[in-house]
């Protein structure tokens, strides 16, 4: 049996919310453990989760796609004798002494009070033990680089948090978005960040086949399943949208049409979510990247959404978006070369500042009422969990 | 669910099987051909016995026959060998001449060859995509004024985008007459063997690739003809003359030599080329009716010896070519946009090496048939294309 801590992060800043975070922790947890086995044991304020020491490696990807907690470590379990725990901390030492940390202290929890040593004594004991075997540490009660607990319960536990948690809110605790995702590469970051931030996601992608095609489509569903291992299963509405977008062909000035589909998709978005009781559309828009995303062709798309549009990489720059979707996986799957949108569509030339008045009067114009309810009422609703994560497309 | 019925015009990519394939690699006998058991030798007759089938239909020696997986590794090794003959001399380096638009087996491995410093200079095709004499007498005089020599040239008998013929005898026979040394002619031959009349003897040509997967046969055997051995790259073995090392594909052997004798038989040959050409003429005809269709070269006609009757390829501005392939794909029609060895690539390399424009490019596909195509495929088809043009 091996056991692991969980460290809480943010979560004890919660005050009087933090029984009820850490209960929406513990279900996520629960939820993403699904055929490991694993017990999560919560008592305390501690997280333990003990599971088989063949199921180490899947419990291993959990908790590293964990989103709200500070670090978690593999515990050593030991006897419940000085000799084994001082043994066992010596052992931690060595392991973060071989990792380059330099300063230490001791904590310990005595809950088994028949244990000969209290509290005070083990870090004493232990403290000793361990400057004597590993001198590369020494002890920092202030300020150390890394902290060795002992635990005193059932058996004797002996940890250092060697692993960086992704820290947040757990998903779930923030209530509820709608990201427009795409199949490129910021938009599966956007739905990672806000689920980083405890929201929950569900996802809508707008489909023109035959002008894109089903591999794009795949693509998609394999994106939300990739975020669906750190934000729980997202689901998944593909909204057929190819008479929108030849309507908008057909019916606008060739400069506008990239702004006016936008426009259509915020629309067609914010009608879902509030349908849906979602609380505010979510897209991967950075400022100016691209000719749509101007402050002025925000302004423009933003004003059919009706909702709040939360655009957490709007000041962040291509490399760093690229960085996070490296981390969390979504970036191979992104470049893969299934356009979301026919470049028949696209202008050469699209308007870089276009004016509030005149998209509005333009996308009336369209007269979309029609083609964007029928295009609802088609929906495909998938719900996409991390076991398609490595779809093959 | 019922399914649907399917129309078959990617011959060009890859071809269905003749049924009987299936009996032949099952009984093929199992011995590896170098053991000198009974089942190895049993094995090297059957595997010789196709050596000669093949050898007889193209009317070469057997010898001159070596199997290979197919025609990319035919081209490549072809190729290779000038890797092969430079050795490590940094300076007078035997130089390649390929066509602009040839397959990426020749075109890719001509960039390998740059990159070892080994000089390659690509002939740009006429507009209809053949490679005139005139264009390979320019490019060997501007290697020679580069001061390469140009020791290869590999160029394909017909394009497998365009279908465009070029006339590989003429180039070969001017080409031997030049003085200096002699230059290696490879063709890749794998859209023209059994289905266009071409004589490799009769070419003159000293190397080819053949593919039997275009011939109704398996994947995995294809043949490179060489008129007199030359070194290769690849080592491992004494198998087809230690040319081709690697346990020889028996079974494959047995299938390939099948499909010639189908295929490449004078009279079977020319009697599906007329019946092709009858079919090709038809669909160019109809297609200009139908309007809206730009053919690639425009100036093709509907019956068109330079043309392969076998491919066409066609724009229908407007409809991006992936947009064509899917919704003729959903009507139970199977075409592509180009070479399938290309596809998911944006780029249409042979289109741009014609001076096709890119929005052209854009919207072309390819439409390839086959033997077995019928005059109801091709109505089928153009009921299909008509209903997507009104459509999109």
């Amino acid at each position: 049996m091996t056991t692991y801590l969980l460290k809480l992060g943010e979560l004890t800043l919660k005050g009087g919310n933090r029984q009820e975070f850490e209960q929406i922790l513990k279900r996520n947890l629960t939820t993403m453990l699904k055929g490991t086995r694993a017990v999560i044991n919560c008592t305390q304020g501690r997280f333990f989760v003990h599971c088989e020491m063949d199921r180490e490696s899947q419990v291993e990807a959990v908790l590293d796609r964990l989103i709200g907690i500070a670090g978690w470590a593999k515990a050593r379990p030991c006897d419940k004798t000085v000799e084994a725990v001082l043994e066992a901390c010596t052992a931690e030492a060595r392991t973060l002494a071989a990792a380059g940390i330099r300063t230490f202290k001791i904590e310990a929890r005595r809950a088994d009070k028949s244990f000969p040593l209290d509290s005070y004594g083990i870090m004493r004991a232990a403290g000793d033990a361990v400057c004597e075997a590993v001198p590369e540490l020494q002890v920092d009660v202030q300020n150390p680089q890394q902290i060795i607990s002992v635990e005193i319960r059932e058996r004797a536990y002996v940890y250092g948090l060697s692993h960086r948690g992704r820290r947040g809110l757990p998903v779930g605790s923030a209530g509820r978005g709608l990201l427009l995702l795409s199949g490129g590469i910021d938009s599966p970051v956007a739905g990672y960040l806000m689920a980083n931030r405890g929201m929950r996601l569900e996802a809508i992608y707008f489909h023109a086949y035959p002008y894109t095609s089903e591999e794009a489509q795949k693509k998609v569903h394999k994106l939300a399943s990739i975020i669906s291992q750190y934000a729980l299963p997202v689901r998944l509405h593909t909204i057929p949208f190819t008479q929108i977008q030849v309507r908008i062909k057909q019916r606008s000035p060739e400069q506008w049409s990239t702004v006016l589909l936008r426009m259509a998709m915020m629309d067609a978005a914010g009608r879902l979510a509030r349908r849906n009781r979602i609380h505010c559309l979510v897209t991967g828009e950075s400022l100016s990247q691209v000719a749509s995303q101007t402050v002025e062709n925000i302004q423009c798309t933003e004003s059919t959404a009706r909702l709040p549009v939360f655009r957490p990489l709007i000041g962040t720059d291509k490399e760093e978006t690229i960085r996070i979707a490296r981390e969390i996986g979504t970036y191979e799957t992104s470049i893969l070369p299934y356009e979301d949108c026919c470049v028949l569509f696209s202008p050469a030339h699209p308007i870089l500042h276009g004016h509030i008045d005149e998209a509005k009067a333009l996308y009336e114009s369209l007269e979309l009422e029609d083609l964007l309810e029928e295009a609802l009422r088609n929906e495909k609703i998938e719900k996409c969990t991390g076991e398609d994560a490595d779809l093959t497309i | 669910m019922q399914k649907m019925k399917r129309t078959y015009f990617d011959w060009a990519a890859t071809t269905p099987p003749f049924p009987e394939i299936k009996d032949i690699i099952a009984q093929a006998p199992f011995g590896n051909p170098s053991s000198r058991h009974r089942e190895g030798k049993e094995a090297r007759q059957e595997l010789e016995t196709a050596r000669r089938r093949c050898a007889a239909v193209l009317g070469v020696r057997p010898e001159q026959l070596i199997f290979t997986s197919g025609g990319t590794e035919s081209n490549a090794s072809v190729l290779q060998s000038l890797i092969v003959r430079n050795g490590t001399a940094a300076h007078s380096a035997a130089g390649l001449l390929y066509g602009a638009a040839e397959h990426p087996s020749v075109r890719e491995n001509a960039e390998i060859l740059k990159r070892l410093n080994i000089p390659c200079l690509p002939i740009l095709p006429e507009r209809d995509g053949t490679v005139s004499l005139e264009a390979v007498l320019n490019t060997l005089e501007q290697a020679r004024e580069r001061n390469i020599s140009v020791r290869m040239l590999a160029l394909m008998a017909v394009n497998n985008e365009t279908g465009a013929v070029t006339d590989l005898s003429a180039i070969t026979q001017a080409v031997r007459k030049l003085p200096g040394p002699a230059i290696h002619i490879h063709a890749d031959l794998v859209q023209t063997i059994g289905k266009v009349p071409f004589s490799i003897k009769d070419s003159g040509v000293d190397s080819a690739a053949i593919s039997a997967h275009k011939l109704g046969g398996p994947r995995g055997i294809g043949l490179l003809y060489l008129k007199r051995p030359i070194p290769l790259l690849t080592r491992g073995g004494e198998q087809e003359w230690a040319l081709r090392p690697g346990t020889e594909n028996v079974a494959g052997a047995l299938a390939l030599a099948y499909c010639l004798e189908w295929l490449a038989a004078k009279d079977a040959l020319e009697a599906h080329y007329e019946q092709a050409a009858r079919r090709m003429e038809r669909l160019i005809s109809e297609l200009h009716q139908l309007g809206g269709c730009t053919l690639i070269p425009q100036d093709r006609e509907p019956r068109d010896r330079r043309f392969s009757p076998y491919i066409l390829q066609a724009a229908f501005p407007g409809i991006p070519g992936e947009v064509m392939v899917r919704s003729l794909d959903d009507s139970g029609i199977a075409i592509s946009t180009g070479s399938a060895c290309s596809t998911g690539k944006t780029e249409r390399p042979v289109l741009k090496a014609m001076g096709i424009d890119a929005d052209t490019a854009f919207c072309a596909v390819r439409f390839s048939q086959g033997w077995n195509t019928t005059d109801e495929d091709i109505e089928t088809l153009l009921g299909a294309l008509k209903t997507i043009r009104n459509s999109l």
